[in-house]
């Protein structure tokens, strides 16, 4: 009986399709016992006995830091806005060529005197600004490397990009593949505002690295 | 061992020079944290109920003049402290510091530095570097140069940090702070604003203030001329240095020679011997601390390898910046890691 290995792939949207490719492709085939709502998966050949979760991207990290998963398929924003006690328990195994997007800062688009971050520290001076985003520790080590200042950064857990047009604050830090969703609601990015560029990436629990069979499945899995 | 008989050989010689051991908190409420190299590195808890976010201390100097001011003590006051702060990137750094809060002279300058200088002593007799700077100087510098008041500004709050300070001469240098097929745009945005209601909020700013902002920005620009004028003194000022006792007259000449209208006394300095010991005082005007808590001087001592063991100076502007009552605070503290 082989080891059963679990492995985290985001439940919805667009990391789903392309991560689920990769299993296709390296003729894993994945059994879902109750159907395609079926959260959970399997993989049973006579090389590898895998468990597949399907999560939300954000969950995957957690379950690779608490050991709920050997391997997962996620974001490397959530990777990297995740504590340091998580990030030392993951390896960043290899970046995947799907899922680019870019975590920026936005601004209304009515607020024309407004381009850069120092016309954002300028503002601020006069009365404190507030800032609204799903990842608030890149943001903050983002606005202190800039040494923008009087900004407070407040939590998002739904849509980020309407905070802007209910005044519920002045300036949005979100992920945008095309910015088409931001522009909709009627933001556009600052000039010097992007914080990071992102990708999905293969990821796994450091301490599922001395199991052999995570390490066989993971160079298969990064096999281009 | 060894460095616990140095903290209490240490703590006893502040002491006897007069300074009064003041018994500092271990938290300290995060609206007080201004500084945002100090913020990144904070160990935060967050008080519900109260609705209040606390921080281990990150700093004791800042926690000794938040302590003082709650007292009403309005005489001038030599305090000491010590102990541990708290920071994510430091394992351990204990600090003791010696503080003259209410200071009203340069003799009270004077008496930071002289204390500073034999607490260096106490460590080692080995040759060393005491170096002056002042941020009042490098501000009234910026004041004098033709730019407008916003771009003077960024200028002034943005030398903490170097590597961003150096981004903001280039823009100024080069003229590139203004996108222009941004403003074409924006300039069209704007004749539709006008007709808008003025005092309609905008994410969280009145249309009125925006507009206003815009025109400033757009019609009060530098000339390119004066901008890289500007950037040539700005760095040849940072570049000066020279043994104490020569610093009033290197700068005079550079004032007048870059036609600033600053006037500098031959006792400017609180301390004008070349050489105290081992020690060599030298003024520098690239002397600027990477935290925001110092106004005017600020002075380092650092050993031969150029580690910086003590640093102090003036400030007296922080407790009203914090929403205390002011204070004219000077001081300098050890990090013993």
């Amino acid at each position: 009986m082989k080891k059963e290995i679990i492995i985290c792939i985001s439940s919805k949207g667009r990391l789903k399709p392309k991560s689920l490719n990769i299993f296709k492709k390296k003729k894993l085939k994945i059994i879902s016992e109750k159907g395609e709502r079926d959260l959970v998966g399997y993989v049973k050949n006579k090389n590898f006995n895998i468990k597949i979760l399907f999560v939300h991207a954000r969950e995957a990290i957690d379950a690779l830091a608490n050991l709920t998963a050997d391997v997962a398929i996620s974001g490397k924003d959530l990777l990297f806005n995740s504590s340091t006690n998580v990030q030392k328990k993951i390896k960043l195994y290899k970046d995947l060529d799907f899922g680019h997007a870019s975590l920026k800062i936005f601004k209304s688009i009515y607020w024309i005197d407004c381009a850069s971050l120092l016309d954002v520290s300028e503002i601020a001076r006069n009365k404190p600004l507030k800032l609204i985003t799903k990842y608030r520790l890149l943001v903050e080590n983002f606005l202190a490397e800039k040494n923008v200042r009087n900004v407070e950064v407040l939590d998002s857990n739904g849509a980020t990009e309407i905070a802007v047009r209910i005044n519920q604050a002045s300036l949005v830090a979100d992920i945008s593949s095309t910015g088409k969703t931001a522009a909709a609601n009627d933001l556009c990015e600052l000039n010097d505002g992007l914080i990071l560029k992102t990708s999905a990436a293969l990821m796994v629990a450091k301490k599922s690295l001395k199991k052999k069979e995570v390490v066989k499945l993971l160079k298969l899995l990064s096999k281009s | 061992m060894k460095s616990e008989k140095l903290y209490q050989k240490i703590t006893k010689l502040i002491q006897k020079q007069g300074f009064k051991e003041l018994k500092l908190d271990r938290v300290i409420e995060t609206k007080y944290i201004r500084d945002e190299n100090l913020k990144k590195y904070l160990f935060t808890f967050r008080d519900e109920k109260a609705n209040k976010t606390y921080a281990l201390r990150p700093d004791l100097s800042l926690m000794s003049l938040i302590q003082f001011s709650k007292s009403k003590n309005t005489n001038k006051s030599k305090i000491s402290y010590s102990g541990e702060s708290y920071r994510k990137n430091k394992t351990t750094n204990s600090q003791i510091g010696w503080e003259i809060y209410n200071s009203n002279n340069q003799s009270d300058e004077y008496e930071v530095i002289k204390n500073s200088i034999e607490v260096y002593k106490k460590i080692t007799k080995k040759k060393g570097y005491l170096r002056i700077g002042n941020l009042e100087l490098f501000s009234s510098v910026v004041n004098q140069l033709q730019l407008p008041t916003r771009w003077k500004q960024r200028i002034v709050d943005q030398m903490y940090d170097k590597k961003y300070f150096y981004e903001i001469l280039k823009r100024l240098e080069t003229n590139k702070d203004l996108d222009e097929s941004k403003i074409k745009i924006d300039k069209k945005l704007y004749n539709k604003m006008k007709k808008l209601d003025q005092d309609k909020i905008i994410a969280n700013r009145t249309v009125k203030d925006i507009l206003s902002r815009f025109e400033t920005k757009v019609y009060k620009q530098p000339r390119p001329s004066d901008g890289k004028r500007s950037v040539q003194i700005i760095k040849r000022f940072l570049k000066l240095k020279c043994p104490i006792e020569k610093a009033p007259k290197l700068l005079s000449d550079f004032f007048k020679k870059n036609k600033l209208n600053i006037k500098i006394s031959n006792d400017y300095f609180s301390i004008r011997k070349n050489k105290v010991g081992n020690l060599r005082i030298e003024y520098n005007s690239s002397e600027i601390p990477d935290v925001e808590i110092y106004s005017g001087l600020y002075f380092s001592i650092s050993n031969q390898k150029f580690i910086k063991i003590i640093s102090g100076g003036a400030f007296n502007k922080l407790s009203s910046s914090l929403g205390l009552r002011p204070i004219n605070a000077v001081g300098a503290a050890i990090h013993l890691s």
